[in-house]
């Protein structure tokens, strides 16, 4: 117990090991057609486990209602339409309100889940719009935000 | 619970599960009118089948057609009781929590509709029935056009 209450309290409030980092570092457009995109490659994955934090994603020129259903994954083989082995967010609810284009700032929060999902080592990550109730438009693109070392 | 089992749990929970699994509930589009009158979020058979976590919720107010006056809405979630499109919960879990806009022309925004999560999530029975209902608002009169909650089930369960 002593092990696991230091290794918290170090999770929580006393690791400067803990990194922060944003796949991909490119755009990756996420079509409104229900099929995977796969946001990075096994190879371009951390090489330690890491922890699925959140993500952000963006879409413009919505000058009508949408809403969006974001399925997010990791695992399966490499392939940019290659569908993950294990889905760990479904159907997370992303909607925009009609909006005329240049009105802003339009800041798109990150949306940062409350328990982060520990993933294993080199497994790719892959992304859909799963289905889209309100609307249809396409993310222009989606990072996930990750970290590694929580908890060392 | 012991504090051990406590400490583990939290532990597990917080930084060392591949287990979670987060959802969002109903997939099709369910509106909230300013009725007061509760509106079911999904039937206990839809619901996941092993505890889950209440994390968070979704109210978008897209504010079409004439646009968007101030609003201020109280909104109450809940869970279990009976099926049935409009009966309340059993068992209310946040009440009167306000949602707030401030008036917009038209397809000037507001743009992107936040997610409200909760700092503390809230552990539900399995196979547990959910509803909420506007109870009020203090400003303006719209309803919701698409309500859902975020909900996350494999919580402490390490993998």
């Amino acid at each position: 117990m002593n092990s696991q209450i230091k290794s918290l309290f170090k999770a929580l409030q006393d690791s400067g090991n803990i990194l922060y980092q944003g796949y991909p570092a490119v755009a990756v457009p996420i079509a409104d057609d229900a099929a995977w995109d796969e946001l990075f490659q096994a190879a371009g994955a951390p090489a330690v486990p890491y922890w699925l934090c959140g993500f952000t994603t963006l879409c413009t020129n919505a000058a009508a209602d949408h809403t969006l259903l974001i399925d997010i994954g990791y695992g399966g083989a490499d392939g940019v339409a290659t569908a993950p082995a294990v889905t760990v967010v479904t159907n997370f609810p992303f909607s925009v309100s009609a909006n005329a284009v240049a009105i802003g700032p339009n800041t798109t929060p990150p949306f940062l889940f409350p328990y982060p999902i520990k993933i294993p080592a080199s497994s790719r990550m892959a992304a859909r719009i799963a289905s889209s109730p309100t609307g249809s438009i396409a993310l222009v693109s989606l990072h996930v935000i990750v970290a590694t070392v929580v908890g060392n | 619970m012991s504090l051990q089992s406590i400490v583990k749990h939290t532990f597990q929970a917080m930084v060392d599960s591949g287990g979670i699994r987060y959802q969002a509930y109903p997939t099709a589009a369910l509106p909230i009118a300013n009725d007061a009158a509760y509106d079911q979020i999904f039937t206990a058979a839809n619901a996941p089948q092993v505890p889950y976590w209440f994390c968070g919720f979704q109210a978008a107010f897209f504010g079409t057609g004439a646009g968007l006056a101030d609003v201020i809405a109280l909104i109450c979630i809940g869970f279990g009781g009976t099926d049935g499109a409009a009966n309340p919960p059993a068992t209310l879990c946040v009440v009167q929590y306000p949602v707030a806009l401030a008036q917009q022309a038209n397809a000037l925004g507001p743009d992107i509709q936040p997610i409200y999560w909760l700092p503390y999530p809230i552990r539900i029975p399995a196979a547990t029935r959910m509803a909420a209902r506007i109870d009020s608002e203090v400003t303006g009169n719209q309803g919701i056009d698409e309500f859902r909650v975020i909900l996350a089930t494999g919580v402490g369960n390490r993998q």
